[in-house]
């Protein structure tokens, strides 16, 4: 069993002379939640479509779990979608539907009515079972979604826009479900247009940019925070008088902002606190501190570095 | 995770459980419910006016003999349609003296059942059945269940589901006709004509598959629900000029003979008549190609949509 959930290698796709994706290179650990960032048409419901064997790619390498394309012949369960630009159908019983695509994938009836139940209860939908689908307001349409491709329990579970239309305290809940399920070892890949969603729950992120990878790795390494350390400060500093105190430190800043940059190998526990120290002798007024760079800064900081690049 | 108790799979039960969902959602949508409706209505309605025409033929009859009214209408007719004369006039008509024979020996109403069916089912099965794809691809809501089955499963399922939903439409569509008849005519034979409409029901099932094949295959063309049943009407329309061209034709008839029987080869209509062949044998062909026909238009369609994305 390989470390990896998916893997795509050197994906294209194109719809007539629109290019979706120009070589996609992806891989999404197991056991991980994985966040796809990028603008609108970027490629990431390209990217799902063509994981759930709904699209077909026009080149490139797709293992998913191991075993390469996805085939729901065989493969049926193994893997949750949830569609970005797919409506449910609206005449639709919310339960009768979710039964049905639990015995598509394979389960009994028994099982497939407990899995039912579980996942109605998991997305708190359950006095809704017997709606009909248009009778939903678009979150609850949206939750229906969720809990269709948490069907089952499968291995990766893939998700366009989970959080889209959803009231704020919907989705902290749906972000508590996504990590709960990570905690139990499936491995997610999400997409996610508020990036704050995406730092909340992400492991793993990977930015995409007109249907290339740019940038990927862990949460901790994009955004720096194991190795770069954000002060603002109530008083301006003179860079120079810090740097004289601490000459190991690669220091960057204006006025009241400072960046540290921890040498490779160091631990950023003690860094803090030798910083700390200095700031608070030369009197500069610590009010914030934080570690790295948050996601949508090391996004744009990325997006910015790739779009000065020259393309090959 | 993921080692979910009970799993089993299989292309046969995905089709079954498409087919089943496929028809439990039709039943319940307003659209099917409206037109099995109109189908039952009209059995009915049309049985009706049947009875009534009987009754007026026997009531001038009656006059024009100078013997007492009959009353229920049906047994007069059934008389005359043993007749010698009734026979030869049949035997003109439709070219065959078995066939005459066999229609002769109809009970009237199961001979009207038989025409209804074979002549309003297409139309209503392009109705309900035009849209059976091309609605879950515009909406994008066939991807939730083409994640759980592959395409031909899928296909077949939903090909499977509106021949059920098919079957019962003709079954209701019998009942009524049955009950309507036991309540209006006169000398109805309960048994004979049950036996018959159910015979016919069979005939016109196969007839219909036809017209379910090649419904189900034009809706796998497009992701329109209007364009779909455009084309379902579309096609019916281009199958009656084929047929006309293939039978009336004498030009293309006399020129390219060939063309002409390949025309009426595959428009369903060239083969209704042998329907109402009396022995099997003489049926079999004909319920033969109108099955082939139903597949191969489907399998056509099916063709042309696994070669696309979803």
């Amino acid at each position: 069993m390989t470390d990896a959930a998916l893997v795509l290698s050197g994906v294209r796709k194109a719809y007539g002379k629109r290019v979706a994706l120009a070589g996609l290179d992806l891989t999404a650990p197991r056991g991980a939640i994985t966040g796809l960032v990028g603008p609108n048409g970027a490629g990431k419901t390209t990217c799902f479509g063509i994981v759930g064997g709904l699209l077909a790619p026009d080149a490139g390498h797709v293992d998913v779990l191991g075993r390469g394309r996805f085939d729901p012949a065989t493969q049926a369960g193994r893997l949750g979608l949830l569609p970005q630009d797919a409506e449910l159908p609206g005449h639709a019983r919310v339960d009768g539907m979710l039964r049905y695509f639990a015995r598509l994938q394979g389960l009994t009836r028994a099982a497939a009515e407990r899995e039912v139940a579980r996942v109605l209860d998991l997305m708190a939908l359950r006095d809704r079972a017997h709606s009909r689908v248009r009778e939903l307001s678009h979150g609850m349409r949206r939750r229906v979604a969720v809990a269709q491709a948490l069907l089952g329990d499968p291995e990766l579970v893939l998700l366009d826009e989970p959080t889209s239309g959803l009231d704020p305290h919907l989705v902290v809940s749906v972000r508590d479900v996504l990590r709960a399920q990570r905690d139990r070892g499936i491995s997610l890949v999400v997409s996610s247009h508020v990036l704050s969603d995406l730092e909340a729950i992400c492991d793993h992120v990977v930015f995409i940019e007109a249907g290339r990878a740019i940038k990927s790795g862990a949460l901790a390494a994009v955004t720096g925070r194991g190795r770069i350390v954000r002060f603002a400060l109530a008083r301006p500093l003179v860079l120079a008088t810090l740097q004289a105190r601490l000459p190991d430190l690669v220091l960057h800043g204006n006025g009241s902002q400072l960046v540290v940059e921890a040498p490779p190998g160091s631990e950023i526990g003690a860094l803090n606190q030798r910083v700390l120290r200095e700031l608070l002798a030369l009197d500069a007024g610590v009010l914030e501190m934080r570690l790295g760079h948050s996601l949508e800064e090391a996004y744009l900081d990325e997006r910015g570095r790739s779009n000065l690049e020259p393309s090959t | 995770m993921s080692a979910m108790p009970g799993v089993t799979k299989s292309g046969v039960r995905d089709v079954a459980v498409v087919a089943g969902y496929e028809l439990g959602e039709s039943l319940r949508s307003r659209r099917v419910l409206i037109l099995a409706l109109l189908f039952v209505g009209g059995a009915v309605a049309g049985t009706l006016a049947f009875v009534e025409l009987l009754e007026s033929l026997e009531a001038s009859l009656a006059e024009a003999l100078a013997v007492a009214d009959p009353g229920k209408p049906g047994a007069v007719t059934a008389a005359l349609m043993q007749s010698p004369e009734f026979l030869r006039m049949l035997g003109r008509l439709v070219r065959d003296e078995a066939l005459a024979r066999e229609l002769a020996g109809l009970p009237p109403l199961a001979l009207f059942y038989g025409w209804l069916g074979l002549t309003f089912m297409p139309v209503l099965v392009m109705l309900t059945a035009a849209e059976t794809i091309s609605a879950e691809l515009g909406s994008g809501s066939a991807r939730f269940s083409l994640l759980r089955t592959d395409r031909l499963s899928f296909s077949l399922g939903k090909l499977a589901g509106q021949t059920l939903l098919l079957a019962m439409g003709i079954a209701s569509g019998a009942l009524a006709v049955w009950v309507t008849g036991y309540a209006t005519l006169g000398s109805f034979e309960a048994s004979r004509s049950a036996l018959w409409l159910g015979l016919l029901s069979v005939r016109i099932g196969v007839y219909s598959f036809a017209h379910v094949g090649l419904a189900v295959g034009l809706s796998h063309l497009t992701r329109s629900v209007p364009l779909s049943r455009a084309l379902a009407l579309g096609s019916l329309l281009l199958l009656g000029a084929l047929w006309g061209i293939g039978r009336y034709n004498d030009v293309v008839r006399e020129h390219a003979p060939g063309f002409a029987d390949t025309l009426l080869a595959i428009v369903p209509r060239s083969h209704m008549l042998e329907l109402w062949q009396p022995t099997l044998v003489d049926r079999l062909p004909a319920l033969v190609v109108l099955l082939a026909l139903g597949v191969v238009y489907f399998a056509l369609g099916y063709n042309y949509r696994a070669r696309r994305d979803a």
